[in-house]
């Protein structure tokens, strides 16, 4: 037994509910036997690495479900030797470049290189007596590289990316999978397929949650037998996870685990950093202060120590602020401060980006977003 | 009154000690006031009343003259004493009641007329040389003729530090008690170098610090020594302790310049090894050999010096000093044991005694803690060297500059100069050599003096003395203003600052600020927000910086943002004591927490991301959190519920997560009466929680976790045990029905072939033994040894009970041999062997 999101994982193109167009897309691709390199997009939770591995299956069958995890060992140029993981299948090989930091490059210029020197051969084709003009022509002769997080990988990575994609294509199909593209050099994405994979609606989620539901008898039994109230938990869920669907089945468990008996009214378990954060937003509004700002010092910190990834922090804070602008009452020009503090987001956020001390910008944009409430409050105009 | 015999090669170390303190502090002071000898003539009167008065005396100087002190006789030399202080004595000798020696403290007197003596301008004595080149063995006194029309010609063109380098004891700046150690520490080796008797050492605190050693009296360890055998740790020559001596202390201290001196005046040729020396390993060997073995051209031995040994590079030749020191005390040792005194005094006296270290050595550094040393500090007596203080400093500042023909400088530019150099006498020497040519005449000169002396303050003179301020200083000295100096003044002062640090420390300056801001009286939020912008302009420095290796220099434009915190935030009083003490800042408790979780962290999401499956982000570890430990429901409904235990332990259990019992204690490293034992998830999914009460709530979830995870492995293990039974039983019964004849179907694996086979084998066997035919016997007992078993891999980690349980099934039959084949093992060799060829 594993956790829902891994036990309900979809394994085959055919079992996915939603986004029927791109799974029958998908197919044909798979279908075809050969398939260009594939940029896969979108928000987390939405099914991209579902997606991904449900078209291998389709291409290579059950083998690519033999996974296994290997530890590598390179050698950066200076001598320190530097150690990650590799996931692999008999057909593919995964990985992920934030494992590796500064030295993407030059994981993925040896790995690649590795796997597009050598050709692989098709023993099953072999064992079957199958001629050798059917090997040669065998559609599955390259080997896929997963790169999980591709947006993570440095410039330098990706340029290293560039040569290899065109020079190893008989050997190599890449799939990159990323959040969003915005760091994904133009090259790259010039020479893959892009296919976006968006998040799904609240009704597909209850869907999805409702199967799984229906799966587990012994969940099930703690969840109201009526279907409407079961949808309109699912839609609470949905909410609140925000329709990343991965963390949708984990909120589904953790109500499970955590409640004696789910109504409509029992509470969602939400991550408490988020918590944190709307708690976070409401003091911004209300307490315009240096001392206010002090204590929201200590809370970034602690953030941050918790690893919440400072652009999620970010990201939170914002929408919140957003919300949280609109009740509001002290507040005189609504549109113009939100979209002062949607810029201020902006800026920081660039800032977070290219920058590396991630405390320094947290602040600042609390600052500035205080500064801009400020200024409409006491009826400045900046 | 019977001539007293006194050995001053002992006392002048020890007994003239009290007088120098004093003459130290006030060393161009010449013409002593009574009043400083009155003290001192007190102190030993008190002390030297105490010793019996002895018949009569030889001074045995430190050069080695030899001097014969008849009491009541003035000599020539001694016309000048001051009659006031003759009559001070008699005054005190009086009130103490007790019996003067006279003689003893006259001679006090004459240390300094024996200096003044050899040089005739005493009061200029610092350019001419204490005549020292007497050798020992001779109590022939032969004056030195002074040097000064010498360093006169060649004044132009020295630098003052090398001129006015202390040349006598009495030069000497700083810590009295310091040198006099190191004065008595060298002293010691008088009976191995010189063949004269070790002076007794007066100084007391020395004595203990002997004794400690279990290093008894010198004197009574010579007379030890003439009886023949005596305490254990007795060195045989009477050496001190530690046979190295190392001087550290900040550099223009005068560690160099005392170890010269005293060498030089103890008799002993000094060979330097510095830091401009080669000091690989076999060079440095032969140096060090001579050194420490031959005798120098002039005839006097050696003392080496080992300056500037902390650096990094001196590996080979620390390695060496040990390795000589371990020698000479395996060689001691065995002196010891042996007592072959007389074979081993003579120099001569072959391999072992040459072992023995028969030559004192200094060792000079800066840090004595640094890396290099770690080997050779436990070995050697250490001395630390302070800064000389500041009045020391000025006199002898004074007395240089006035003997350049500075006249008198101003005392503003003396404490500014020796402030500013923080203790360094070199530095500020030199600084006069430069600067004070300009001559100080007229008053305005002198204030511009006075100015540039005042501009190296606190940060060029550090430049100077090529030591950087620390990083934490320079943070401070960015929010407070100093009432004297103006902003401009100190803005420059802080750009020139930030030049000189290297970029990891601006970084430190720049996180330090960032720190500071926020608790500025002066702040406000629209000051911090343009903040902000500069604050991000140098994180993209430092990212820059760290980028690009081998640009460090882009790093200095870091220094804009301390500027700019500079601009904004400098002020008199500059922290506002209502949030001084609030949040916000980062103190090093909650940094150390910080830096813990993040490790903690990063070890947990590796953990996670080698599970192939499922690829969870950081944000989604508290919700994983709670599914795995939940503590939404009450603690009974939740050990009711068994699907929900079941299912928790199941799911960690799939994610690699094991839990751990920790026995904690109290803070102070007591234990505490309850809460003994901590129960944590490994890895400690509590890092991604934010609320406390949950994390709280945490640990009795799981422990219940833990114990139904340790009921479920034992029952899983007790299933698996039925299985291997069931199996076992199985097995001995297919071989009963194979022994029967029955075989059905062919054999699937070669287990079973085997299986098959050996039925058939004993089977044979037993007809064979029916037969008492011994040839097939012997024959089939050698093959029914050889069984083998293919162990299928079964996966699991029933794997390796199974393989046990196997074992204790068959292992009733005692002549078979087990090869165990494992699959996945990569050097497992299949070799083809056909069972039929083994079973012939």
């Amino acid at each position: 037994m594993s956790l829902w999101a891994d036990k309900y994982r979809p394994k085959t193109l055919g079992q996915l509910t939603y986004h029927p167009d791109i799974s029958k897309k998908l197919k044909l691709l798979a279908k075809s036997g050969d398939f260009p390199h594939i940029l896969m997009y979108g928000p987390s939770g939405a099914g991209k690495k579902t997606r991904c591995m449900s078209l291998l299956h389709e291409l290579y069958g059950s083998g690519v479900d033999r996974l296994k995890v290997d530890v590598k060992t390179f050698q950066t140029p200076s001598g320190r030797k530097l150690e990650f993981n590799v996931i692999s299948s008999p057909f593919h090989m995964e990985i992920t470049p934030s494992d590796m930091g500064n030295n993407d490059r030059i994981v993925i210029q040896e790995l690649l290189k590795d796997i597009g020197q050598t050709e692989s051969i098709d023993f099953a084709g072999l064992l079957k007596g199958e001629d050798t003009k059917v090997l040669s022509n065998n559609k599955k002769r390259f080997k896929v590289v997963i790169i999980n997080e591709a947006e993570q990988l440095s410039r330098d990575a990706q340029a290293a990316l560039r040569r290899t994609m065109e020079k190893f294509s008989a050997n190599i199909r890449l799939v990159l999978i990323c959040t969003s593209t915005s760091n994904i050099i133009d090259p790259i994405k010039s020479r893959t397929l892009a296919i976006r994979v968006g998040l799904p609606s609240i009704d597909e989620c209850g869907q999805v949650l409702e199967t799984i539901l229906s799966h587990e008898s012994m969940a099930r039994k703690e969840f109201p037998s009526d279907q409407s109230e079961r949808y309109e938990i699912y839609r609470h869920i949905a909410d609140a996870c925000n329709q990343n669907l991965r963390m949708g089945i984990m909120m589904l468990e953790a109500l499970y685990m955590n409640n004696d008996k789910v109504t409509p009214t029992t509470a969602v378990i939400r991550p408490d950093w988020q918590l944190v954060i709307e708690e976070l937003a409401r003091g911004i509004l209300k307490d315009r202060s240096v001392s206010k700002l002090q204590q929201t010092r200590s809370v970034l910190y602690e953030l941050l120590a918790h690893a919440i990834p400072a652009s999620l922090i970010l990201k939170g804070l914002t929408l919140e602020l957003w919300r949280d602008i609109d009740a509001f009452a002290g507040i005189k020009n609504r549109d113009q401060t939100k979209a002062e503090v949607v810029e201020a987001a902006s800026v920081f956020d660039e800032r977070l980006s290219l920058g590396s001390k991630d405390i320094f910008h947290l602040e600042g944009f609390v600052t500035r977003v205080m500064v801009v409430v400020e200024g409409d409050v006491s009826g400045e105009t900046r | 009154m019977p001539e007293l015999k006194l050995d001053f090669s002992k006392s002048l170390l020890g007994q003239t000690q009290v007088e120098v303190r004093d003459e130290q502090t006030s060393a161009s002071k010449l013409d002593n006031s009574s009043s400083d000898l009155n003290t001192v003539l007190k102190k030993d009167i008190e002390y030297y009343g105490s010793i019996d008065a002895v018949s009569s005396k030889v001074i045995v100087l430190s050069n080695g003259k030899k001097v014969k002190l008849k009491p009541r006789k003035k000599e020539g030399s001694q016309k000048n004493a001051r009659k006031s202080t003759s009559s001070l004595d008699a005054d005190i000798a009086r009130e103490m009641g007790v019996l003067v020696n006279m003689e003893r403290l006259r001679r006090k007197l004459k240390i300094r007329q024996i200096v003044e003596a050899q040089e005739p301008d005493f009061s200029n004595r610092f350019v001419t040389k204490f005549g020292n080149d007497v050798s020992n063995s001779e109590g022939e006194p032969k004056r030195k003729k002074p040097r000064t029309v010498t360093f006169r010609s060649r004044m132009g063109n020295t630098m003052w530090t090398e001129k006015y380098r202390p040349q006598t004891f009495f030069d000497l700046l700083g810590n009295e008690r310091t040198n006099r150690r190191i004065l008595s520490w060298l002293n010691q080796w008088n009976e191995v170098v010189f063949k004269r008797p070790t002076p007794d050492m007066m100084i007391p605190e020395f004595m203990a610090l002997n004794e400690q050693h279990g290093e008894p009296r010198s004197g009574q360890g010579r007379s030890n020594l003439q009886n023949g055998d005596g305490e254990e740790n007795r060195d045989p020559f009477n050496r001190p302790y530690h046979k190295i001596m190392l001087i550290y202390g900040p550099p223009g201290t005068g560690k160099t310049s005392i170890a010269h001196v005293i060498a030089n005046q103890l008799g002993y040729e000094v060979s330097e090894i510095n830091a401009s020396d080669e000091r690989a390993g076999a060079e440095v060997r032969a140096r060090v050999r001579n050194g420490l073995q031959n005798r120098s051209l002039s005839g006097k031995p050696t003392c080496l010096i080992a300056d500037e040994i902390d650096g990094a590079s001196e590996q080979g030749f620390i390695r060496y000093l040990t390795s000589v020191l371990y020698r000479d005390e395996h060689a001691t040792a065995q002196l010891r044991k042996g007592g072959t005194l007389d074979g081993a005094k003579n120099n001569k006296g072959g391999g072992k005694a040459r072992q023995i270290l028969r030559r004192p050595m200094i060792a000079i550094c800066n840090d004595a803690y640094a890396s290099s040393l770690e080997k050779l500090r436990p070995l050697c007596e250490m001395v630390a060297f302070k800064k000389s203080n500041t009045r020391q400093i000025k006199t002898r500042l004074r007395d240089i500059c006035s003997k350049e023909g500075l006249g008198t400088v101003d005392e503003k530019v003396l404490d500014a100069v020796v402030e500013c150099s923080s203790g360094d006498l070199r530095s500020c020497i030199n600084f006069f050599q430069f600067h004070g040519s300009s001559c100080l005449t007229t008053s305005s000169e002198q204030s511009t003096f006075e100015n540039e002396a005042k501009g190296r303050d606190g940060i060029t003179d550090d430049a100077m003395k090529d030591t950087q301020i620390a990083w934490y200083l320079l943070a401070s000295e960015i929010f407070n203003r100093k009432g004297r100096t103006s902003k401009p003044a100190q803005r420059k002062k802080i750009q020139s600052f930030v030049l000189s640090l290297p970029h990891n420390q601006l970084q430190r300056v720049v996180s330090a600020c960032f720190n500071a801001i926020l608790e500025c009286s002066s702040t406000g939020l629209k000051k911090l927000e343009e903040t902000s912008r500069w604050l991000y302009f140098g994180d993209v420095v430092s990212r820059k910086c760290r980028a690009f290796t081998g640009r460090a220099e882009i790093g200095t434009y870091e220094g804009a943002v301390i500027n700019e915190v500079f601009e904004k935030f400098n002020d008199v009083d500059v922290f506002s004591s209502a949030r001084a003490n609030d949040g916000g800042r980062l103190h090093f408790g909650t940094r150390d927490t910080f830096g813990d979780m993040k490790i903690q962290t990063r070890e947990t999401m590796q953990r996670i991301s080698k599970n192939p499956q499922l690829r969870l982000s950081v944000d989604e570890l508290s919700i994983l959190s709670s599914i795995v430990i939940p503590t939404g429901v009450s603690l009974q409904e939740f050990s009711s519920s068994a699907d929900k235990v079941d299912h928790a332990v199941s799911v960690a259990r799939k994610l690699g997560f094991h839990y751990e019992t920790k026995s904690t204690r109290g803070k102070d490293g007591e234990f505490s009466n309850f809460h003994d034992k901590t129960h944590i998830m490994v890895p400690n999914l509590a890092v991604f929680l934010m609320s406390q009460s949950t994390v709280s709530k945490q640990e009795a979830v799981i422990q219940r976790l833990q114990r139904h995870y340790l009921r479920r492995r034992e029952a899983q293990k007790a299933l698996e045990e039925r299985e291997r039974k069931r199996e076992a039983a199985e097995v001995a019964r297919g071989i009963v029905s194979e022994k029967n004849g029955a075989v059905g179907g062919k054999a699937l694996s070669s287990a079973e072939f085997f299986k098959k086979k050996y039925s058939e084998m004993s089977t044979k066997l037993s007809h064979g033994q029916e037969k008492g035919d011994a040839g097939t016997k012997k024959v089939a007992r050698g093959l029914g040894m050889l069984a083998v078993i293919r162990k299928k891999s079964s996966g699991g980690n029933g794997n390796a009970d199974g393989e046990r349980k196997e074992k204790g099934v068959m292992s009733a039959n005692a002549n078979r041999i087990w090869i165990k084949y494992h699959e996945g093992f990569s050097n497992a060799v299949r070799k083809e062997i056909t069972w039929s060829h083994l079973f012939g």
